[in-house]
C-alpha cells in the first residue's frame, strides 16, 4: 500500500469514526439556515406583499439570515470548530491513545493532518449543505439575485475564516495542555485574553485617564458585534492571517510537544511561568478595578484589597491547575513575584499617569491641524453606527490656535485635579465635554476630551466661534446641510411632533435653517435660551440631527409658520399648572426661596407669581451655551400640551 | 538487532531512566524485569518511538526509532493499558491495523480468535480485561513485525492463556524473524520463556545476561561435611555467594564450573551431597546481592 492510499484510507477512518459529529453539526446549520430561515423569508414575503418593507429590505434580510454578524451563527461555528478540535486531537491528551497513535509507522506531522484535514470536511461539508439548501429555497421563493449571491458568498467566506481562526486555536490549546479540561479553559483562555486585555485596559483608561477620548459609537459597534465582521471585504484579511499564522505554530508545536505531556496540565513546563504572569496580570487587575467600581469612597484603597485578592486568587487557582494538586499553591514562588510587580507597575502607570497620556500636546511642528467640539454648544441627536457628533471635528482645521492650546491647557490642570477624586466627584455633576482633535504630521490622528465648564473657556470660545471652521464643526448643518431627510420633528414648549412635509418643504427648512443659524452670534448663544429645537431624522442611516431654535431665528420660524407650524416663543404663565424642580439640596435655594421641599429635593411650584418669576430661569433642555446650574432641572406642566411635561435647565445665578 | 546507547529519560523531577546501554540480539526473547516503577513501560515506550530520550541512543537495527516510519514498521507496541477505538469489535481494531501494518495477517488473527474463544464481530468495550489482553496479544502478533514489545504482558491472562500465549510466541520465534520483549515484574512468569533477562532498577540496568549462561555459572548445594575445618577449606575454595547453615546441613550458592565445584566438594568427603537447580528468581537474589542490591525487597 503507498503511503497517499494509506493517508487517504486513514483520513476516511477518521471521517466515518466521527461521523457522529457530522450528523450533529448538520442538524445544527440546517435548523439555523434553511428551516428557520424558511420561516424567515415567508414572513418577510407576507410584509413585502403587505408594502411593509420593500424588495431591497427584503435582499437585506434574505442576505442577513446568512450574516456572520449574527450570533447565533457564529456561536454555532465556535461551538462547531471547537468540536471537530477537541474530537480530532483529543488522544493528545490521553497517555493510552499516544502508545498507540505515536508508536505506529505514521510521522507525527501526517497525523495531524490526517486530523487536521478529517476535521475541516466535518465541518464544512454539513456547513456548506446548509448554505446551499438556503440558496436553493431562496431561488425556489424567487428572492435569489446575483448580487445577494456575491453577499451570501462573501458572508460564507468571513464564516470559514472564523471557523479556521477558531480551530486553529483549539488545536493549539490541545497542543499547550495535557488535559481535557485545562484544554477547554486554555481554549476559552486564548479566544477570549484579548477581550478580556481589552476590557481590562478600557477599565482602567476610563477610570484614570480622564482625557481618554470615549467614542460611544465606537463601543456600540463592538459591543453588538464582533469589530471584525464590521466589513467583509476588509476585516476577513486579519482573520486569515491569524489563522494563517495558527496553522503555521500547531505543527510546530506538535513536532515538539513531548508524549509525556499526556497528563500534565501544561505541556511545555517551560511556558507555565510565563502564562501564570500572562494571567495573573489581566485577572488581579481586573479584580483590583472591580473593587474599585463596587465603591464608591476610599476607591483607591478598595483597588489595593481587589489587587491583592486577585494576586493570591490566581495564584492558587493556576497553581492548583497546573498540578492538581492544593498543596502546591505555595510553590513557585519567582513567577508569583513576577506578577506582582508586573501589576503594581502597571496599576501605577494608569493610577499617577506615568506616562504622561492626560497631560499630552502634540509638538505644535507636528500638528497639521486641529479641530475642538464643544459638547454643550454643539448640535444633538440620536447617534447611529456611521454617525457622531464629533464627525465635525475631521475637517475643522482651527486657525486661532493659541486660543484653542489656552483651552487644552485648562483641561489638563482640570485633568490633573480629577486624578485624586473618586469617580462620584468626578462625575457627580453633569459637566461640559471640550473634545479636541489633532491631526499630526505623520497621518495620526488623536483625540482628547476634557471636562470643562463653558464658563472657565467663555473667552477663548469668543475667538473660536468667530471661525467658520469651528462653527461648521458643531453645527455640522451648516457645512453640508443635511441630506436624505425622512422626518422633521419639531419641539417647543407644548409640542413634540412629526411634521408632515414634502421634500421641498424640508430642503426649505434646512435652507432657512442654515441661514439662521450662521447668523448666530456668541452673546446669543451663551445668554439667550432657545425656544425650541429641530430633529431630522435620516432615512437609511437611522439617526437624527438635532439643532436649538432660537426666536431670533425668523426665517426658520417664518417656513414653519408656512408649513402650517407655529412655534411656540414664550411660555404663557397662565398656561402653566405646575413647574417641579428637582434635585434641589436646600429651601434656601435661589428660585424657590418661599417654596416647601418635598422628600428626594423636589420642590412643586403652583403660585402663580412663583411661576411668573421662575419662567424667565428656564432653559431649554441641555442646549446651547447658557450657563444653567449642572443638577438642577425643572420640568413644566402646561394645559394644553402634546407632551406630558418638558424639562428646562436653570439658568446659573 | 536493537543497540540502546546511554538513554535517559527524566520526567520533571523524576529520573525515570538513566544510562541504560544494552543489546537485544535476534531471534531472542528479552525479558526485562524490575520493581514497579524501575522503568520498565518508560524504556519499552522509548524502545517503540512514543517517547524521545533526553540523550542517548535507541537504534533498531542500525537506525534511529524516533520518528522514523520505515523503522517502526518492524515494531508493534502492546502497552500495559491498550487502547481500543470507541465501540469497535476486535475485527475492526484488525482492519485498523491491517492499514497501518502491511503484513498483518488478518486471516490468522480470525483463526486465533477463533480458538482463543473471541468472537471477533463482539465490542471489544464488553471484554473482561483477560480477553481484552487476548486481543492485544493476538494483534501485535498478527502484525507479523520483527519486534514485538510487551509491557506486562501476562497481567490479566489465567495460567492456561497464560501458556497459549507463551506457546505462540514461541510458535512464532520458529517460523519467522521474531525478536520479542517482554517485560515483567514476575519473574517466573519470564523463566520458561526468556533467553536473555534484562534487569531494570530506579531507572537504570542492573545487568544484561543470557539466562542460560547464568543458569550455568551459579549453582546451589546442599551438603554436610563431617570436619569443620574441611568446611572453612571448601568455603575459601569456591567462590561462594551466598551460604546458609541450618544444622549440619550447608546450603551455598556458588559460582563457576558445575564439575569443578563437584570435584572439589566430593573432596572433602562429604556424608551427603546435591547440587540443586537455581530458579531465576534465586539467581537474581544472588546477582544483586552480590551487587549490593536487597532484591528481596523488590522481586517477588
Amino acid at each position: 500500500m503507498t503511503s497517499k492510499d494509506l493517508y487517504f484510507k486513514l483520513l476516511w477512518r477518521d471521517i466515518s469514526s466521527r461521523a457522529w459529529l457530522a450528523i450533529i453539526l448538520l442538524l445544527m446549520f440546517m435548523i439555523r439556515l434553511p428551516v428557520r430561515g424558511l420561516a424567515v423569508i415567508e414572513m418577510n414575503l407576507l410584509y413585502l406583499d403587505e408594502k411593509i418593507i420593500t424588495k431591497k429590505q427584503l435582499m437585506t434580510e434574505v442576505v442577513a439570515w446568512v450574516s456572520s454578524s449574527s450570533v447565533v451563527l457564529l456561536f454555532l461555528i465556535i461551538i462547531g470548530a471547537a468540536l471537530c478540535a477537541f474530537t480530532g486531537f483529543a488522544y493528545l491528551h490521553s497517555r493510552k491513545q499516544l502508545d498507540v497513535y505515536h508508536s505506529i509507522p505514521i510521522k507525527r506531522g501526517k497525523l495531524l493532518t490526517i486530523e487536521y484535514v478529517g476535521g475541516l470536511i466535518l465541518f464544512l461539508v454539513p456547513f456548506l449543505a446548509a448554505h446551499i439548501f438556503y440558496i436553493v429555497i431562496c431561488m425556489s421563493k424567487g428572492i435569489y439575485t446575483g448580487a445577494a449571491a456575491v453577499q451570501i458568498l462573501g458572508e460564507i467566506a468571513v464564516e470559514c475564516s472564523v471557523f479556521l481562526l477558531v480551530y486553529h486555536v483549539a488545536i493549539a490549546a490541545i497542543m499547550l495542555t495535557g488535559r481535557l479540561l485545562v484544554g477547554i479553559a486554555a481554549f476559552v483562555v486564548i479566544t477570549s485574553y484579548p477581550y478580556l486585555v481589552r476590557q481590562v485596559v478600557m477599565g482602567y483608561v476610563q477610570c484614570y485617564f480622564s482625557t481618554y477620548y470615549t467614542n460611544f459609537v465606537d463601543n456600540y459597534v463592538y459591543v453588538g458585534r464582533f469589530p471584525v465582521f464590521e466589513d467583509t471585504g476588509i476585516k476577513i484579511l486579519p482573520l486569515l492571517l491569524a489563522a494563517v499564522l495558527l496553522a503555521v505554530l500547531t505543527p510546530w508545536l506538535y513536532k515538539r510537544r513531548p508524549s509525556e505531556a499526556a497528563g500534565r496540565s501544561i505541556a511545555f513546563r517551560k511556558i507555565e511561568p510565563w502564562v501564570k504572569v500572562l494571567l495573573m496580570i489581566p485577572v488581579t487587575m481586573g479584580c483590583g478595578i472591580f473593587a474599585r467600581e463596587m465603591s464608591s469612597f476610599n476607591q483607591d484603597g478598595w483597588m489595593i484589597v481587589g489587587i491583592i485578592f486577585g494576586l493570591l486568587a490566581s495564584h492558587c487557582l493556576i497553581e492548583t491547575i497546573y498540578s492538581y494538586d492544593v498543596k502546591s499553591v505555595l510553590s513557585h514562588k519567582i513567577s508569583f513575584a513576577a506578577g506582582c510587580v508586573g501589576v503594581v507597575l502597571l496599576v501605577a502607570v494608569f493610577r499617577f499617569d506615568l506616562i504622561g497620556y492626560d497631560r499630552y500636546i502634540p509638538n505644535k511642528d507636528n500638528v497639521a491641524g486641529m479641530g475642538i467640539y464643544i459638547e454643550q454648544l454643539g448640535m444633538k441627536g440620536y447617534y447611529g453606527e456611521s454617525f457622531s457628533p464629533v464627525n465635525g471635528l475631521e475637517d475643522m482645521h482651527l486657525e486661532s490656535t493659541p486660543e484653542a492650546y489656552q483651552i487644552i491647557d485648562k483641561g489638563i490642570e482640570r485633568a490633573e485635579q480629577l486624578r485624586d477624586l473618586t469617580d462620584e466627584e468626578k462625575f457627580g455633576e453633569y459637566t461640559n465635554f471640550v473634545y479636541v482633535r489633532y491631526k499630526l504630521k505623520n497621518g495620526r490622528t488623536v483625540m482628547r476630551q476634557y471636562m470643562l465648564p463653558l464658563t472657565e473657556i467663555q473667552k477663548e470660545l469668543q475667538v473660536l466661534f468667530e471661525e467658520d471652521s469651528f462653527r461648521d464643526g458643531i453645527y455640522p448643518i451648516l457645512k453640508d446641510g443635511i441630506k436624505d431627510v425622512s422626518e422633521v420633528i419639531l419641539n417647543d414648549a407644548v409640542s413634540e411632533k412629526p411634521m408632515k412635509l414634502s421634500d421641498n418643504e424640508i430642503t426649505a427648512i434646512i435652507e432657512a435653517y442654515r441661514q439662521d443659524a450662521a447668523q448666530l452670534t456668541f452673546e446669543e448663544l451663551t445668554n439667550v435660551s432657545p425656544v425650541g429645537d429641530l430633529s431630522f431624522t435620516v432615512s437609511e442611516e437611522w439617526y437624527s440631527q438635532t439643532y436649538p431654535l432660537y426666536e431670533s431665528f425668523e426665517n426658520t420660524l417664518a417656513e414653519l409658520k408656512k408649513d402650517g407650524y407655529e412655534v411656540i416663543t414664550e411660555i404663557d404663565p397662565e398656561q402653566v399648572t405646575e413647574i417641579e424642580l428637582n434635585n434641589v439640596e436646600d429651601d434656601s435655594y435661589g428660585p424657590v426661596e418661599n417654596a416647601e421641599m418635598a422628600e428626594g429635593g423636589i420642590v412643586k411650584i403652583t403660585d402663580k407669581k412663583e411661576i411668573k418669576k421662575i419662567i424667565p430661569q428656564l432653559v431649554w433642555d441641555g442646549s446651547a451655551g447658557v450657563a444653567t446650574d449642572n443638577n438642577v432641572y425643572a420640568v413644566v406642566y402646561m394645559k394644553s400640551s402634546d407632551v406630558y411635561g418638558r424639562f428646562y435647565s436653570i439658568r446659573a445665578d | 538487532m536493537i543497540e540502546v546507547s546511554g538513554v535517559q529519560k527524566r520526567f520533571a523531577e523524576t529520573q525515570a531512566i538513566y544510562n541504560i546501554s544494552t543489546k537485544i540480539q535476534e531471534g531472542q526473547v528479552f525479558g526485562l524485569v524490575g520493581t514497579n516503577g524501575a522503568g520498565k513501560s518508560t524504556f519499552l515506550r522509548i524502545l517503540s518511538g512514543v517517547l524521545k530520550p533526553d540523550s542517548g541512543a535507541v537504534m533498531i537495527d542500525g537506525e534511529e526509532v524516533y520518528e522514523n516510519e520505515a523503522v517502526k514498521r518492524k515494531i508493534f507496541f502492546i502497552p500495559d493499558e491498550q487502547y481500543f477505538f470507541p465501540n469497535v469489535t476486535a475485527k475492526g481494531m484488525c482492519d485498523y491495523y491491517g492499514l497501518i501494518y502491511p503484513e498483518f495477517d488478518r486471516d490468522k488473527f480470525m483463526r486465533w480468535m477463533k480458538r482463543f474463544g473471541l468472537n471477533g464481530e463482539r465490542k471489544i468495550n464488553t471484554f473482561s480485561k483477560g480477553m481484552k489482553r487476548q486481543v492485544s496479544m493476538l494483534l501485535g502478533i498478527c502484525a507479523n513485525t520483527k519486534y514485538l514489545f510487551c509491557d506486562e504482558t501476562f497481567d490479566g491472562l489465567d495460567p492456561v492463556m497464560r501458556q497459549a500465549v507463551k506457546s505462540l510466541l514461541a510458535e512464532e520465534i520458529i517460523n519467522r524473524d521474531f525478536t520479542p520483549v517482554i517485560s515483567s515484574h514476575n519473574l517466573r512468569e519470564l523463566e520458561d520463556i526468556c533467553d536473555h533477562v534484562g534487569l531494570l532498577h530506579k531507572g537504570g540496568i542492573l545487568f544484561s545476561r543470557d539466562l542460560e549462561d547464568m543458569k550455568h555459572q551459579i549453582y546451589k548445594i546442599q551438603c554436610v561435611i563431617r570436619e569443620k575445618d574441611a568446611e572453612l577449606e571448601l568455603l575459601k575454595e569456591l567462590k561462594v555467594v551466598k551460604s546458609i547453615r541450618a544444622g549440619s546441613l550447608l546450603t551455598i550458592t556458588v559460582r563457576g564450573n558445575r564439575e569443578e565445584i563437584i570435584k572439589k566438594v566430593e573432596a572433602k568427603e562429604p556424608l551427603f551431597y546435591e547440587v540443586l537447580p537455581l530458579s531465576l528468581e534465586e539467581i537474581f537474589i544472588s546477582e544483586t546481592e552480590g551487587v549490593g542490591y536487597d532484591v528481596k525487597r523488590f522481586v517477588f
